[in-house]
């Protein structure tokens, strides 16, 4: 029994540290939506053949880079213009006190591209669209994705 | 222990365990928009464009001797609700562009200026559409 006794402090910390660090841990939910105006971009006044990259500027504004990263590397051209709004959810437990011990769990998409090319006289040639939803990994399967591709301008997202 | 006292420390816990985040970061010139402002299609020229806004990050060749600068700015504003077992953040980002059309003589014709990264909104709600 006095064994026991002086064991006892012992196999409550063993028994506790886990429980305070669980109790100093958290669950982290963080999104990141870069160019959110881009969802509601409507480029249905664009003319395959008759609208030239002034139009395409009127009619969606100007297109820019989609993550910070890409300033300075994704440069502007008359080529094409890309519109693009990025989604990345990010879900995690972390342990923040006394030990680092994160576990993450991102999954960034583009949310919605949409790329109007323009030939080389600058009037628009074709016109592309792709929506892809993120999902907060792992709390989420593949099926809330909703991914959709046209190209066909009377089908656009 | 009576629900009440209860109720009131689990409160108090949670507050003096929680707090609010809010972060800012800027990509490239804070003040383009204003400073882009000042540059007057049909009066300014290549020089004083280089001067206001600093080297563009691209440039490209038009028709008919034109040329076109291109810049690129941006806002990023993150807010957060940190608890004790939970922590929710979003972040907003606005990334731009503007486009300087110059004609063969190096004056600036025509100005384009992004707008995503004007009035990005504070939110915490990272869940939902």
């Amino acid at each position: 029994m006095g064994r026991l006794d002086r064991f006892l402090p012992a196999l409550l910390l063993v028994l506790l540290l886990p429980l305070l660090l669980l109790l100093a841990s958290g669950c982290t939910f963080h999104r990141v939506i870069t160019n959110e105006g881009v969802r509601d971009l409507d480029p249905s006044g664009l003319v395959i053949g008759k609208s030239n990259w002034r139009d395409c500027i009127r009619e969606l504004g100007l297109p820019a880079a989609s993550t910070s990263e890409q300033v300075g590397q994704e440069l502007p051209t008359l080529r094409f213009f890309s519109y693009t709004c990025t989604d990345r959810k990010t879900a995690g437990f972390v342990i923040t006190r006394w030990i680092s011990v994160p576990l993450q769990w991102s999954d960034e998409q583009s949310d919605r591209q949409l790329v109007v090319e323009f030939d080389t006289n600058g009037m628009v040639k074709d016109l592309y669209a792709t929506e892809k939803r993120a999902i907060w990994r792992p709390l989420q399967g593949e099926s809330p994705r909703e991914s959709h591709s046209v190209r066909d301008q009377e089908e656009w997202p | 222990m009576p629900r009440l006292p209860l109720a009131l420390l689990l409160s108090l816990s949670l507050l003096a365990g929680s707090g609010c985040t809010w972060s800012r970061t800027r990509v490239n010139d804070p003040d383009f928009r204003t400073k882009a402002a000042s540059v007057v299609p049909g009066k300014t020229t290549a020089r004083e464009l280089i001067q206001t806004l600093g080297t563009p990050i691209n440039w490209v060749e038009l028709p008919g001797g034109n040329h076109m600068y291109a810049y690129s700015y941006g806002d990023s504003k993150t807010e957060g609700l940190t608890l004790l077992v939970v922590n929710i953040l979003k972040t907003n980002v606005g990334l731009d562009s503007a486009f300087f059309l110059l004609d063969d003589k190096d004056v600036v014709r025509e100005k384009y200026i992004g707008t995503n990264s004007e009035d990005l909104p504070w939110e915490w709600w990272a869940f939902g559409d």
